[in-house]
């Protein structure tokens, strides 16, 4: 079978986590022999590809199975339900152990009833499963994925639901933030932040797949990596093999531009755009490519951010003036939030772009 | 507790949850303290002294006017109204306090179909009949409750459907409203029932409380005293919390054997360190745009901090903290409506990176 690399050198157990120790110490802790039944519930937030779903995972491997992998067995299938004469489908991944879910995906007004029907029907039967003929656990885990998307709705109806069905399953989420989360939820979990891997365990890991791959790399290599991939391990590992495979394998020549994902290119280009020449085509212009992003389904808010990721980056050498460039992250901050408010991402866009390309002309 | 007692429950492929004393005994220690420590009487409840005492009172009427508990989470609503069906009506798991308490939250189903059936079929329904047993050791009063939690998430007509049901089966049957705003309950609503206020709970109380639960669980923590304020002053008041957090401590450093200090309490409540928000303010009164965002960055985005609690402990660092030498120009109000304005953005979705670099950015200007 071929993987990806990602999935390929995805650690699998708490002791192949490589970075942060601090937090693999706390969770393997969490996971330990005695009274594993009363596990609390878990709430995981930090940066996009810092390995949260790879942690909760790993921990899920030690819980359930001491690490011989059968949780890794997953098979997927698609839920149904029935809300007012309206089907739902539901894509449920799950293991004889845990079942995962991304009730966001459904949209607003029906993730609390997907959450709910899940929930009560794992939560009223008791489960059992044995440890190595030791320990019996008896709960069933249920990952919330992107819950920072969820709907308040579907957040209230946690509370309570967390509580009552406490003997039978546990509950973890994933999120990106906690700004979204609601306080009784906060209150009811074990926090766990995440943070991205540091420069050097960043590194590190690229290096070992790379020894593991038989790559050649230099350092120079590595930082432009580095500065691509802002320490994301999914798109570091990613973006290496595509470009390993695009440079046969040799990756040490001086002269190597780590290639980026064509939808930064796009932004740059945007960016450009607006800073160097500002007419009324120029809007034109971007707003194809705009619709362009929004069709291959790049979130606005993304794109938006790195935009924002761009002034702040090129601003000086673009001879963006100070006070232009707080302008315009002040714009950014307030269409951010008009964009969250309203329902036509565009428009919002647009005008952002518009104040944009006011701010640098004059 | 005995490994053997485990692997012979496993050998029964399904096993009764309840019933079975020793049973009960293995699943009480599975609880989370939150649910093991709920007060079982309203003697238990740990603060909210004019609450009890007026309940008390009412309770030696035999009598009970419907209830509308508010206030903020983690305060004992539940528990109370729970403690008070408990003494009542005896377990939650018999079979006499199925039949005379109705509890429903915002995880059931609460849209009008819900109270036109379910509810008002269970305030017609008649008593059922106390046992001998349950005479002896119970209040038994001659009517049922309802109980509403969270009410603040039901729709307006849910709530009006509730109006006439509550009086015409007044005979019978008691409602009580938990809900944290009382401005989400309806006027008609508030006005039949009795208003009761749970306040933020004392700091000695809760003091109190979790040094007994702490006591209980035979914990290990090195200076106590301070551990405990450093989790009462994280979770403001709000006892739940704060359960939850001597919980999830004692559990993480149950092997290593580490002792549980206030940075762990910290860690794990998602703040920032308070040597880190001084470095924040230095950096930004360098007012120098690569400073700042590099810092933002580097600290705040990549380790993963909510910029929602960033933002609150440099206002408490700004303005609450008298031990530093921080002051603002005169033009203080600029920097109050960037902590509102931000916030507010927040809460509406906005984007974190976007918003705390505008609010880095703009704070900078103040400064």
């Amino acid at each position: 079978m071929s993987y990806l690399w990602v999935d390929k050198y995805r650690p699998k157990s708490l002791n192949e986590l490589n970075h942060t120790p601090e937090l693999t110490t706390k969770l393997s802790n969490l996971s330990a022999d005695q009274n594993i039944n009363n596990i609390p519930n878990i709430l995981i937030y930090g940066p996009n590809g810092s390995g949260k779903k790879t942690r909760v995972m790993a921990l899920l491997n030690r819980i359930y199975c001491n690490d011989s992998n059968h949780v890794f067995k997953l098979k997927i299938d698609v839920r149904e339900f029935k809300v007012n004469s309206r089907n739902l489908e539901i894509n449920v991944v799950s293991s004889p152990y845990h079942i995962e879910i991304t009730p966001s995906d459904l949209g607003y007004s029906y993730d609390k009833i997907a959450i709910q029907q899940i929930i009560k029907e794992l939560g009223s039967v008791a489960h059992q499963f044995v440890v190595n003929n030791k320990s019996t656990v008896k709960f069933k885990t249920i990952i919330i994925n992107d819950a920072n998307k969820l709907s308040k709705d579907a957040q209230h109806a946690l509370r309570r639901t967390i509580e009552k069905f406490s003997k039978n399953i546990r509950i973890i989420m994933v999120c990106e933030t906690l700004s979204n989360i609601i306080d009784p939820i906060r209150s009811r979990m074990l926090n766990i932040r995440l943070s991205s891997p540091s420069r050097e365990e960043f590194d590190e890991i690229v290096i070992k797949v790379c020894q593991k791959e038989n790559i050649l790399y230099s350092d120079k290599f590595l930082s432009k990596l580095d500065n691509v991939c802002k320490k994301n391990i999914r798109l570091g590992l990613l973006t290496l093999e595509n470009m390993a495979v695009l440079k046969n394998f040799d990756l040490s020549g001086n002269d190597i531009n780590v290639m980026k994902p064509d939808w930064l290119m796009c932004i740059d280009k945007i960016c450009l755009l607006a800073v160097k020449n500002s007419t009324v085509e120029t809007i034109l212009t971007i707003r194809g490519i705009f619709y362009d992003l929004i069709a291959h389904c790049i979130p606005a808010d993304l794109i938006l951010q790195r935009i924002i990721m761009w002034v702040l980056e090129n601003g000086e050498f673009m001879n963006i003036k100070p006070n232009a460039i707080i302008k315009i992250i002040e714009y950014g901050s307030i269409y951010d939030e008009r964009m969250k408010l309203g329902s036509k991402d565009i428009f919002h866009l647009e005008g952002f772009i518009t104040k944009m390309i006011l701010e640098t002309s004059n | 507790m005995s490994n053997s007692l485990n692997s012979f429950f496993s050998s029964h492929k399904r096993q009764k949850i309840s019933g079975d004393s020793l049973d009960q005994l293995v699943l009480e220690n599975d609880k989370p303290w939150v649910e093991k420590y709920r007060p079982k009487s309203l003697e238990d409840v740990t603060a909210q002294r004019h609450v009890i005492k007026q309940l008390k009172s009412q309770l030696d009427k035999n009598n009970l006017p419907h209830l509308l508990f508010h206030g903020p989470a983690g305060t004992g609503k539940t528990s109370t109204i729970l403690a008070l069906s408990k003494q009542l009506y005896g377990p939650q798991s018999s079979q006499f306090w199925k039949s005379r308490v109705l509890e429903l939250n915002a995880s059931d189903d609460r849209g009008i179909s819900i109270v036109r059936d379910k509810i008002k079929k269970f305030a017609t329904l008649t008593l059922s009949n106390p046992s001998k047993h349950d005479l002896e050791n119970y209040v038994c009063p001659p009517f049922k409750i309802i109980i509403l939690d969270e009410a603040d998430s039901m729709t307006k007509d849910a709530q009006a459907a509730l109006r006439r049901t509550m009086e015409l089966y007044s005979n019978v049957t008691r409602f009580v409203i938990v809900c944290n705003y009382v401005t989400k309950i309806i006027d008609p609503l508030k006005s039949r029932c009795t208003n009761i206020r749970f306040n933020r709970l004392d700091d000695s109380d809760a003091l109190n409380r979790l040094k007994y639960i702490s006591s209980q669980e035979g914990l290990s923590i090195m200076d106590e005293d301070t551990v405990l304020n450093q989790i009462l002053k994280n979770s403001k008041g709000d006892l739940r919390r704060a359960i939850t957090l001597l919980q999830s401590a004692s559990k993480i450093s149950s092997v290593t054997k580490e002792t549980i200090s206030s940075d762990l309490i910290n860690e794990l409540t998602g703040k920032v360190s308070v040597k880190k928000i001084e470095e924040f303010y230095n950096v930004m009164k360098t007012k120098n745009i690569k400073t700042i965002t590099t810092f933002v960055n580097e600290e705040f985005v990549e380790k993963g901090y909510s910029c929602e609690i960033v933002i609150q402990q440099l206002h408490e660092f700004i303005y609450l903290d008298t031990t530093n030498n921080v002051f603002l120009k005169e033009d203080d109000d600029v920097a109050h409506w960037l902590f509102f304005e931000t916030d507010c953005k927040l809460v509406n979705g906005g984007n974190e990176y976007i918003q705390l670099m505008n609010f880095a950015l703009k704070m900078s200007k103040c400064l």
